[in-house]
């Protein structure tokens, strides 16, 4: 690659990338877009002739025909303009057969997804079964129900704002805004702030001199850096050092696990005993309020040792809320290092080829596993690129 | 892999795997004595025992400290003791520990390029042979190499002792944030 003209570092043209789960992934996709195609399922309904059963009507249809746990997130009821409507049933496979056949309506139970201009008529009845038939395998007290119709209804609740606005128009349904991994309103716009980019760039050319150096000395020139996310406070600059012998597996990741390990009183490695000072040039904290904070040394101090103070009261446990900035996607065995040592946040610069955080595995997202945490990659990533690297990151 | 489902000891075990298999259940035991996570693990190079380990992660802070690793550690230091090629002798060194090796264990086995593991229980949380993630089987570039498990002995052993520590609570976990809410 061509060194760039503005290497400079306050304005070198990187963007921030999350890595997300193949699910997620999607949501952004459909969210940036506006093209949100809601899987949708058939269900009967029919509409409401005698507003004074539907209390009894939920009632009896909760107890004999509940709507599946996955699909709670319907209400039973919707207002039209005329007239209510109530869900009863979903549709079963060889009832949509028929419908699908008879129709031809594009409605494939694999595919599960139906484009809106396909779902099907509300008036539609001529191939609905009766009332008796919709109920056969229980039969309640049907007064109060009209003529039945099929309707379709999203399979599932919807996962953002944007979804829900389509799921609403298709049927009324509840919605629990849950906590994101990411902000999909700032992922579609491009990243985050200026000021935050500044802030993560910052950390990251720390990790980038402290590769520098190391492979000036002969080494990898991978490097790493622990930032306290609350306080800002650089806890670990490390690199990488498995080049030697005796350390095959001291990646960088590894190094500044076992850093912040010594910090808390612990540390395995005695090779690294010294290092801390060696490495721990000037306290160095970019915090958010940054500018209204600088030069208050004090200030600043006494802010962060409250606030920790006021979390926990106690030592942190592991690299609990702490960031990562390394300048290469961490192997596998780095990245469940970091998840074991439940890392909040882990920016990269460049891919690896046997990358687990994006690249071969996500390791960060993958369902299985009992701690999540937040990947970001792209972070100056030419800088890191041009750091010449060895075999195994 | 449907291998390690399968609960009877497999054919493939030989004697001599069998009782380095027993000695690694005696470093079980001695990290369930002292409150640490029961899993223990032997490095057996040409016959010799060149490194051992059991989890010392609550005393490192340390949470990559798994006995595999304080293992790994104790074989350089025999290495260079010995005056040995530790890339060599790791190629030819075959891990014996009681429970599946995790994620990130198996990762460094195969960076040192390590040829077989012989293991009792599988790991259902964090299992790198397999129950989580095949990290000894897939095809991971710049990641060493691909290595052979054989599992089960003993199996049934190594899950009751993490079933008894885990009915401990962890004095190190955190406080639930429930609880910090309150």
């Amino acid at each position: 690659m061509a060194p760039s003209a503005d290497n400079d570092a306050h304005t070198s043209q990187w963007s921030l990338t999350p890595v997300l789960s193949p699910e997620e992934e999607q949501e952004l996709k459909e969210y940036t877009s506006g093209n949100i195609n809601p899987p949708l399922c058939l269900y009967f309904a029919a509409p409401i002739i005698d507003k004074k059963q539907i209390s009894r009507l939920t009632q009896i249809l909760s107890l004999q025909y509940p709507l599946p746990d996955c699909m709670k997130h319907l209400k039973r009821v919707r207002a039209q303009q005329t007239r209510l409507e109530m869900l009863l049933r979903p549709a079963s496979l060889e009832e949509k057969m028929t419908f699908s056949k008879d129709s031809g309506a594009d409605c494939t139970e694999n595919a599960g997804i139906c484009r809106s201009e396909n779902i099907r008529k509300d008036d539609d009845t001529s191939q609905v079964p009766s009332l008796t038939d919709i109920f056969k395998d229980g039969a309640i007290d049907l007064s109060g129900l009209g003529d039945p119709f099929v309707v379709s209804v999203p399979m599932r609740s919807a996962r953002n704002r944007k979804e829900q606005q389509v799921w609403a128009g298709i049927w009324p349904s509840t919605y629990h805004e849950k906590p994101k991994t990411v902000n999909l309103e700032e992922a579609s716009h491009g990243g985050v702030s200026d000021e935050e980019k500044l802030r993560i760039g910052a950390h990251m050319r720390r990790a980038i001199e402290a590769a520098q150096l190391n492979q000036a000395r002969g080494g990898k020139g991978i490097g790493a850096v622990v930032v306290d996310q609350e306080s800002g406070k650089v806890l670990a600059v490390g690199t990488d050092r498995s080049g030697e012998k005796r350390e095959l597996l001291l990646h960088a990741c590894m190094v500044v696990i076992d850093m912040v390990a010594r910090q808390q009183g612990g540390g395995a490695y005695e090779c690294l005993a010294g290092l801390e000072n060696e490495q721990q040039p000037k306290m160095h904290s970019v915090t958010k309020d940054d500018e209204k904070q600088i030069g208050d040394e004090k200030e600043n101090r006494k802010r962060t040792k409250e606030s920790s103070e006021h979390c926990t009261g106690e030592l942190p446990y592991l690299c609990t809320g702490y960031e990562v900035y390394v300048t290469h996607e961490p192997c596998i065995m780095c990245s469940m290092a970091l998840l074991h040592s439940r890392v909040s946040c882990v920016y990269y610069g460049c891919c690896s080829p046997g990358g687990a955080l994006g690249t071969f595995y996500r390791l960060h997202c993958h369902p299985g596993l009992n701690h999540k945490f937040l990947v970001f990659r792209g972070v100056m990533e030419n800088e890191c690129k041009a750091l010449d690297v060895g075999q195994e990151v | 892999m449907d291998t390690t489902n399968i609960p009877e000891e497999p054919s493939e075990m030989t004697e001599e795997m069998k009782s380095w298999m027993e000695k690694a259940f005696q470093m079980a035991q001695d990290a369930l004595d002292n409150g640490e996570v029961p899993v223990g693990c032997l490095m057996v190079h040409d016959n010799q025992l060149v490194g051992q380990g059991r989890n010392e992660v609550n005393e490192t802070k340390n949470a990559t400290r798994h006995a595999e690793m304080v293992a790994v550690d104790q074989v350089l230091d025999w290495c260079r003791k010995n005056d040995r090629n530790s890339t060599q002798v790791f190629e030819n060194t075959v891990l014996y520990v009681t429970v599946e090796p995790c994620i990130m264990c198996a990762g460094a086995l195969r960076l040192l390029r390590i040829p077989l593991v012989v293991y009792g229980c599988r790991n259902e949380r964090f299992g790198g042979c397999g129950s989580v993630l095949n990290v000894a089987g897939d095809d991971i570039s710049d990641t060493g190499a691909q290595f052979k498990c054989i599992s089960g002995y003993n199996a049934q052993k190594a899950v009751e002792m993490l079933k008894t520590f885990y009915k401990q609570e962890n004095p190190n976990a955190p406080k639930s944030k429930v609880r910090k809410k309150e």
